[in-house]
């Protein structure tokens, strides 16, 4: 066998599977966790973990569509969740996020919880946008190529998004 | 700070607290066949097998080694399953860790102790030469593992012997494989050495394996099936301390009762391995565990069978020793770890099957059956040697044991 025909053999072998595999885990893994806070705030927590692991075996069909010039792995990954978690609403509504005491203390809860269900309650769109650049930790210019929106419009949803945040909060207190 | 800065402060902490409380989230098998669309959280984790498990430092889910205590040539052998790979790869082990590679994949293709094409290198002695450029191919190399350092391949300017690579030990990181606590380095490709590099040291099984390629998707996929094994792929077991017997009279529980002397007639007893064996698997040990096997064919089965047989009964010394063997004539028995020593497993349709321990490594030398002996020869050594594959502590001349 020569090198090359060896070389090839491998590249059409299981192993290249196995390799390709890892290399797609390996590329997802440093968004997981991104992933699943988001999805949590999207569908619930209950039904996050589904919308998670649809998306990413959808993610992995379709990543041939990846394109490293059009934004980050990141900003895709979270496009192709937001579509999934998009499919989930329309089979059933969502569920409320739900924040483990054991792990915050108690002030820090309530504050956690006012400023989530603030959160929860704006419009999707700011909703979207607060969730995408402040917990997504997206750029606005990915937030605006994901949502199909101007860099503009964005900047513009974040900062009225912060000014309801506010309004709410100081109300509440 | 403004009010807007201060809510984007704030909003700031949030993403971050949400970011650091994510639930954990595993990867899914993606070209899995067995996944659906609304299979569940917990069963899915169970699927990954692989990608999770490396993803976490390689906690690669396999069976234990089967640390066999029992006595020289006595026992048959524990029903052990081979391992095996998928289609179109095979698997490779040593000192019981296993990968699979690609099937086209050769053994032992090295010049200077360097790979000329994709293959699989064991442990052994290499040629005394250097090699000017390293090729680019892609190798799986198995090394005895001497804690406090790293074995490593051979580099282009100094590729002398594999035994002479070893480096201080770098910083590793602490994994498993299977159960066993195993420590992983990995290098990137540099001008000088272009390749990815990818050496994990288990020590409870004394071994190193070392994937080297120009491609780093090649080294995850290797190491993706790296696993442990109860037996290699002709069903040697991983680790066995039959293969090193204590002479007759010692304490050691191996040693055979009513071994006939030396110079007793011959023919007048049985044959160590009754002929016509319809196979013959041959086992090399190093230290208890498997390094090298093969299943012989008919016409190499009955050479060696009747080579081993026509040898005289008893056991031999040696006029040279290897390793920790110093005395030439010892009354106590060695610790594996210093022994190398073969296993002949003699199976027949219409009888039991017959395992014999054949030990070169440290006086006395000779096979056992459990019920007799046979005196260690050259001729049989060598015949050992050739049907199991590259040996260390090879040559040396055998005398009868006074």
């Amino acid at each position: 066998v020569t090198m090359g025909a060896e070389e090839s053999m491998l590249r059409s072998a299981p192993l290249a599977s196995m390799a390709r595999e890892m290399d797609f885990a390996a590329w997802v893994a440093p968004h997981a966790g991104v992933l699943a806070a988001v999805a949590i705030r999207e569908v619930g927590a209950a039904a996050a973990e589904d919308v998670v692991q649809e998306a990413l075996v959808r993610a992995w069909r379709r990543r041939s569509t990846f394109c490293a010039d059009r934004g980050s792995a990141r900003s895709w990954l979270v496009a192709v969740l937001l579509d999934q978690a998009r499919r989930h609403r329309t089979r059933r509504p969502a569920l409320s996020v739900v924040v483990d005491p054991a792990e915050h203390p108690a002030t820090e809860i309530d504050e956690r919880l006012t400023l989530e269900a603030a959160i929860a309650e704006l419009p999707r769109r700011q909703r979207q946008v607060i969730t995408l650049h402040y917990l997504a930790d997206l750029p606005v210019a990915e937030i605006a190529a994901l949502l199909e929106f101007t860099t503009g419009s964005v900047k513009s949803a974040l900062h009225d998004a912060r000014s309801a945040l506010r309004r709410r909060l100081e109300e509440s207190s | 700070m403004t009010e807007d800065d201060a809510m984007d402060q704030r909003l700031r902490r949030w993403g971050a607290d949400a970011r650091a409380a994510a639930p954990p989230v595993s990867i899914p098998d993606v070209t899995s066949a067995r996944w659906s669309r609304h299979i569940a959280w917990p069963a899915l984790a169970a699927a990954l097998v692989a990608i999770a498990l490396i993803a976490t430092a390689v906690g690669i889910t396999a069976a234990r080694s089967n640390k066999q205590a029992s006595n020289a040539g006595h026992t048959a052998p524990t029903a052990v399953t081979p391992a095996t790979a998928p289609e179109g790869m095979r698997a490779v082990v040593f000192h019981g860790l296993a990968v699979n590679v690609p099937f086209a994949w050769s053994t032992g293709k090295a010049h200077c102790g360097v790979p000329t094409e994709n293959t699989v290198l064991l442990d052994g002695p290499t040629e005394a030469c250097g090699v000017g450029e390293l090729p680019a191919v892609s190798s799986v190399s198995f090394k005895q593992f001497t804690p406090g350092s790293v074995p490593t391949p051979p580099r282009a300017c100094c590729a002398l012997d594999g035994s002479t690579t070893e480096t201080p030990a770098p910083q590793g990181q602490p994994i498993t494989v299977g159960d066993a606590p195993a420590t992983r380095y990995r290098s990137e490709p540099s001008p000088d050495e272009p390749f990815f590099t990818d050496t994990i040291t288990v020590e409870s099984h004394q071994a190193a394996i070392i994937v080297r390629s120009p491609d780093a998707m090649t080294i995850n996929g290797i190491i993706a099936s790296l696993r442990l094994e109860q037996a290699d792929t002709n069903g040697c077991v991983s680790y066995t301390e039959q293969a090193n017997f204590s002479p007759p009279g010692t304490a050691s529980p191996g040693a055979p009762s009513g071994t006939a002397s030396p110079g007793e007639l011959e023919g007048s007893v049985p044959p160590l391995i009754p002929d016509n064996p319809a196979s013959l698997t041959v086992c090399r040990y190093f230290g208890g565990w498997i390094e090298q096997s093969n299943v012989l064919n008919e016409d190499e089965a009955a050479n060696l069978v009747a080579l081993i047989n026509d040898a005289p009964e008893g056991t031999s010394t040696s006029d040279s020793a290897i390793g920790a063997c110093r005395s030439p004539s010892r009354t106590q028995p060695v610790a594996p770890a210093a022994t190398e020593g073969f296993t002949l497993t003699a199976a027949y349709p219409d009888q039991e099957t017959v395992v014999v321990a054949a030990q070169i490594s440290c006086a006395p030398f000779g096979l056992l059956n459990g019920d007799s002996t046979r005196q260690m020869t050259s001729d049989i050594a060598s015949a050992l040697v050739s049907a199991a594959g590259a040996s260390k502590g090879w040559p040396m001349n055998f005398y009868p044991n006074p």
